[in-house]
């Protein structure tokens, strides 16, 4: 079996159908991730709203989609890779090692800046090594990603005993998590606005470059893709330190948010991330997904936490919600599959 | 053309197909179809790739279920839930396709699923070995049965799957190009065998598309095309002639449009290439000229389309386009200096399944239709119709997903892929594999154009009607290296089937 | 008669030095062996602390969980199927028979209850992948998130404790049986039993098939669903077991037992043991070896002095190079092998 065999392990073969055709309009729109992603979003928004006074609050939104970007940041890289029928299980593990080493860089230098470019710089370096060790030594990158989240974990914990703390005080710095873009007419913190501009950039280069063509391609039939001139290293190694650098922004926000980098932070965040990913209508087969699924999925799980949150739940059901959400999402995907699978 | 059943025999039917009928979407695979399986004969199932000989197949196995109609198995009407109860009726199937186990032994290969054992679960590993040794002797093989089956070559492996439907004193074992890979000697052998298990009034379903065995081992054949029965008749009593027909449909010359193309100057010159299995390979083609390439499984004429176009590895030699060097393993090179390579498997590496043909169409020529990497969609939606308009593409629109097409129409997608970037030579690897004969037809007249337009153009192919019928030359190949050449004219089945049988050592080329 | 010759060539005639280069080649327990051998040899030489035999036994001790889902875990790679939940088991498991301690004041009903989980989980797993047609990797790792999740609710990540004090139950752990403790026995007699399994079974060799070539096995009439479904109650079955003992150590129920990465540590060691990511290749014994290799370097490291997580970077490290020789190591075998080797 080939490495893009095991990154979708093998699924046990069942008898098939044949393919359902004449669907209506509507059960077309909610066949598709995006579609019932979004009617699920209106019902627990509208049951939210309902069970809640603080839910529908500028306020909240706020908090909620900034929370929601944090993730979406990284949902958006993995997305690429996920479509390119590869994994990245170091983006948890990047959450505390870029926290830590970005937060001692602004505490050495003072600069907001310096911080993203350490978060930016370690993205590529992590996402390069990555991809070299995917591509070049053949060993699949779940492997490799999973070798790499305990190589980092363990250089986070040496490099810090329990976090960094903010000592530069740049009140720039503050602004990145807990400060508004936009006042009027609408409060939109930063890391919204930062989020949207990702949302755009990413999804039309998927829709309409030729970089996102190939990538489908590439996902979907890897011998296709290289037989037709696609270069099929380079784009995987270009979504790899992609998501590796989104990982590293996402980290930035987080230590904006935690005003301090700890080492023990993205815990359990990579399997949010790849859950919301496949959820929005990846496939780990590859060949799938889309930005807006992503999105919506992220929102989806978003909107449930915070609800849990404000409906005052034990938080600890996060987990459980989370994981219940995986099992939908990878159940949905079997018969999607299912579905389109040939006779 | 009628369909004539001749079934004089008082014999009950180990088998019996009435009215079998079965449909994927888009296309008719069997149409009521009826046959029968008498005890202790050979009977040959005929038919042109994609006539529905194989859905035939995974409907006795067990694999597939038939929408309609019934199978009786000696005499009883039988349902099969799964190929276990195929197993347990006693039919069993060789596939061509070798599907073995690579981490076990030949033993447990030859016996999977059915090892003698000894209280507790526990392998009787002294009874198997000797069961498999006795198979393999009777098959004429040498081998340890405790080899890792991983480490033999096909045809080796291709005894060990004949011996592994042999296994299990089936009563009606169905054979799928069993001699596709074996050298004379071998298939001799075989042949021998085979009778004895006719003496035990085992009824054989033996598919191939070698006229001449059919001769030698079949009682009866059965002809299916397009899916239907068209005739069942005694072997004895029937000529080679009548059975193309039947398989095809028309007489043959009218299947192989061929224009007379004056040979350009030399486009491709290959010299000494060898990797990948592939030994010392030489190769001229004009433009204008249809080079054919045939040989049996294993002989690596696919993977001489590779090796030349970069996909696989090519350790030495020279590969030369239009007087240009073409970079060894570097596909894009090979691309940008004109080359093209349509694979044999078209749907597991030429064709994004889930892709709509446009796109699928476009693939390779993203660069043309892309302005600073931003594709502009109408440039590609105009380019896509006019190659689907040229080529005759059936599809109900542009965005069809391409997995919906028939093969024939699947195939013309692939090659407007390779038009769009107006190439100067391609390789064609079985360019009407699993494609209707209609389709086929269409194929070739495309290939005809191409090669008037001044294309130069290499194409394999384990069928003989299609390399003899628009082939301009063609090469043998035998276990990676050329055996021998033949003109347009020059050659004929008889000749192709012994040089590519022919074994190296006794140096014996036609 | 074309007779194939498959024994090694004549005596003299090839090179000695390649002869034995295939032996190791072929053979993963051999190459572990002589990794441990090395491994072993390191800290000896290198540490003091290291020759002490008691070191050895402790270090089989502290291992047996780590053994014993591995038994699980390497049948089911065999089989080209993953189970992330293990981890998230341990904690499961040992919460529930804490808390059926608790609640019947029974210690042999909290044990049995904690190993009933095993088939309960074991036959969720199985069902979502071989009926409804789930991809194995992403719905134990969904489980791992939903089980882990549940157990914190429950709890609310405090740990249970035996209010009963039974302490005959810590005697799971603590328990000798001769020189050797029980978890010690635990896990060998399990290691035994899958090999035996493995290599002298139907059932056993059925499971490599299905790993080596999924659909000739099925089209043999080899039930791939069954033993499949089966293969999932065992890993769950090994690793409710390993949960037991370690909710044994402290007589607790400890709600982040086995957060740590315990599925990767076992995964890494499958791995390392030689087993294929993609089924069909590896075998018992190569396994137990390799999680006995990256015990000592864990304990040989803490005996140095080296900070325990950067313990991590090591496994990380392990890991990689682990796949990449195996990957090697086949390479060579095959060249060897058409060299006539």
């Amino acid at each position: 079996m080939s490495a893009e065999q095991i990154a979708s392990p093998t699924q046990i073969e069942r008898p098939s159908g044949s393919a359902g055709s004449g669907a209506s309009i509507a059960q077309r729109l909610l066949a598709s991730p995006e579609g019932y992603l979004f009617a699920f979003i209106v019902l627990v928004w509208m049951f939210l709203a309902a069970k809640s006074t603080v839910f529908l609050t500028e306020r909240n939104i706020g908090v909620l989609l900034s929370q929601v970007a944090l993730i979406a940041v990284t949902g958006f890289g993995m997305t690429l890779l996920l479509i390119a029928r590869e994994v990245d299980l170091s983006v948890g593990s990047m959450q505390a090692f870029v926290g830590v080493v970005a937060m001692q860089a602004l505490n050495e230098w003072h600069y907001l800046v310096v911080g993203i470019v350490v978060a930016i710089l370690l993205g590529v370096i992590v996402g390069t090594i990555n991809a070299g060790l995917t591509l070049k030594l053949g060993i699949t990158s779940f492997i490799v990603t999973l070798a790499m989240m305990q190589i980092l974990r363990g250089a986070a914990y040496t490099s810090t005993n329990a976090a960094v703390q903010n000592e530069h005080k740049l009140s720039s710095f503050k602004r990145v998590f807990n400060g508004a873009a936009v006042e009027d007419p609408v409060r939109i913190p930063w890391p919204v606005v930062i989020m949207a501009i990702f949302f755009v950039i990413f999804s039309l280069v998927l829709a309409k470059t030729t970089f996102g063509r190939s990538l489908y391609a590439l996902g979907s039939n890897p011998e296709a893709a290289a037989l037709s001139g696609i270069h099929v290293w380079r784009l995987k190694t270009i979504c790899f330190v992609v998501t590796s650098v989104m990982a590293g922004l996402s980290a930035f926000m987080l230590i904006a948010r935690m005003n301090s980098g700890q080492n023990n932070a993205g815990f359990g965040f990579e399997l949010q991330v790849i859950g919301a990913v496949l959820l929005g209508g990846a496939s780990l087969a590859g060949g799938k997904g889309t930005i807006l699924g992503t999105f919506l999925a992220t929102l989806l799980l978003g909107s449930l936490n915070n609800g849990i949150t404000l409906m005052g739940y034990n938080p600890n059901w996060q987990w459980a919600v989370t994981g219940i959400i995986i099992l939908v999402a990878v159940f949905l995907d079997s018969i999607r599959r299912r579905y389109t699978q040939e006779s | 053309m009628e369909a004539v059943t001749q079934n004089n025999d008082a014999r009950s039917p180990l088998l019996e197909m009435r009215g079998i009928h079965k449909e994927f979407p888009g296309v008719i695979a069997l149409d009521s179809v009826d046959f029968a399986l008498l005890p202790g004969e050979v009977h040959a199932l005929i038919g042109e790739n994609g006539a529905g000989k194989s859905t035939m197949i995974k409907i006795i196995s067990g694999l597939y279920h038939a929408d309609r109609g019934e199978m009786l198995v000696d005499g009883e009407v039988v349902a099969f839930r799964g190929p276990g109860d195929a197993i347990a009726r006693r039919i069993k199937v060789v596939y061509q396709e070798l599907d073995l186990v690579p981490g076990l032994s030949v033993a447990e290969n030859v016996f999977l699923g059915a090892y003698p054992k000894k209280g507790a679960g526990r392998v009787d590993w002294g009874a198997l070995h000797r069961n498999t040794a006795q198979l393999l002797d009777e098959l004429g093989l040498a081998i340890d049965p405790e080899t890792p089956v991983g480490e033999l070559r096909v045809a080796e492996q291709q005894l060990v799957e004949i011996a592994r439907a042999l296994s299990q004193h089936a009563q009606i074992v169905v054979m799928d190009e069993p001699t596709s890979a074996l050298s004379t000697d071998e298939v001799n052998r075989l042949f021998t065998f085979i009778r004895r298990l006719q003496e035990r009034g085992v009824g054989i379903i033996y598919v191939t598309h070698k006229l001449d065995e059919i001769y030698r081992i079949a009682d009866r054949v059965t002809v299916v095309r397009d899916g239907k029965h068209v005739v069942t008749t005694e072997v004895a009593g029937t000529s080679p002639h009548d059975l193309v027909t039947w398989m095809v449909g028309r007489e043959l010359k009218d299947l192989f449009p061929k224009s007379v193309v004056a040979r350009g100057p030399v486009l491709l010159k290959a010299t000494d290439v060898s990797g990948s299995g592939i030994d010392h390979f030489d190769l001229t083609v004009h433009a204008g000229e249809i080079v054919g390439l045939f040989g049996l499984l294993g002989a690596g004429i696919n993977t001489v389309g590779r090796v030349l176009f970069g996909a696989s590895e090519r350790a030495s030699g020279s590969v030369e386009l239009d007087g240009q060097q073409i970079k060894p393993n570097s596909p894009s090179d090979a691309m940008a200096k004109g080359m093209g390579l349509l694979t044999e498997n078209r749907k597991s590496d030429g064709l994004v399944l889930p892709m709509s043909v446009r796109d699928n169409m476009t693939l390779a020529s993203l660069s043309q239709f892309a302005n600073l990497s931003w594709l502009n969609s109408r440039k590609e939606t105009k380019a896509a119709s006019t190659f689907v308009d040229r080529l005759s593409v059936r599809t109900p629109s542009l965005r069809q997903r391409v997995q919906l097409l028939s093969g024939g129409n699947q195939q013309k997608v692939l090659m407007a892929r390779w038009l769009m970037r107006d190439p100067k030579m391609l390789i064609l690897a079985e360019p009407t594999r699993g494609i209707d004969v209609g389709s086929k037809a269409e194929i070739y007249r495309l290939m005809d154009e191409m090669a008037q337009r001044g294309l130069g153009l290499v194409f394999m192919s384990t069928e003989i009607p299609e390399i003899l019928g628009i082939a301009d030359r063609i090469l043998v190949m035998r276990e990676g290296r050329i055996v021998a050449e033949f003109d347009r004219g020059e050659a004929t089945q008889a000749k192709l089937v012994e040089a590519a049988a022919v074994a190296l050592e006794t140096g014996v080329a036609a | 008669m074309a007779t194939v010759q498959h024994a090694l060539p004549a005596e003299g005639t090839k090179r000695g030095w390649k002869r034995y280069a295939a032996i190791w080649a072929r053979s993963e327990e051999l190459s572990l062996l002589l990794i441990l051998t090395i491994v072993i040899g390191f800290f000896l030489v290198v540490e003091p602390a290291t020759r002490q035999r008691k070191i050895y036994w402790d270090l089989l001790w502290e291992q047996s969980p780590t053994l014993i889902a591995a038994v699980g875990i390497t049948m089911l790679m065999l089989a080209a199927q993953f189970d992330l939940s293990i981890g998230s088991m341990l904690a499961f498991t040992g919460v529930a028979t804490v808390t059926a301690m608790n609640r019947t004041d029974s210690m042999w009903l909290g044990i049995a209850v904690g190993l009933a989980t095993g088939p309960l989980i074991g036959l969720i797993n199985g069902f979502l992948v071989t009926y409804v047609g789930m991809q194995s990797l992403m719905t134990t790792l969904g489980m791992m998130f939903a089980l882990r999740g549940l157990v914190y609710v429950y709890t609310n990540k405090t740990p249970v404790v035996d209010e009963n004090q039974f302490t005959q139950f810590t005697r799971l752990w603590f328990g000798k049986v001769g020189p050797v403790r029980v978890p010690v026995i635990l896990a060998l007699v399990l290691i035994i039993l899958a090999w035996y399994v493995l290599s002298q079974t139907e059932y056993g060799r059925n499971i490599y098939a299905i790993g080596g070539n999924q659909q000739a096995a099925r089209v043999s009439g080899i039930s791939v669903r069954g033993i499949t479904f089966s293969l999932f109650i065992i890993s769950s079955c090994c690793a409710a077991i390993a949960g037991l003992l370690v909710a044994a150590q402290t007589d607790t129920g400890y709600f982040d037992a086995g957060v740590q990465g315990f599925e990767l540590t076992v995964i890494a060691a499958v791995v390392l043991g030689g087993v294929s990511m993609a089924g069909g290749q590896g075998n018992m014994v190569s396994v137990a070896l390799a999680v006995v290799i990256l015990g000592t370097i864990g304990k040989g490291m803490r005996l140095m002095g080296v900070n325990t997580t950067q313990q991590l970077l090591v496994v990380g490290i392990v890991m990689l190079a682990a796949v990449y020789y195996h990957r090697t190591r086949r390479r060579i075998a095959v060249r060897l092998r058409n060299e006539g080797y």
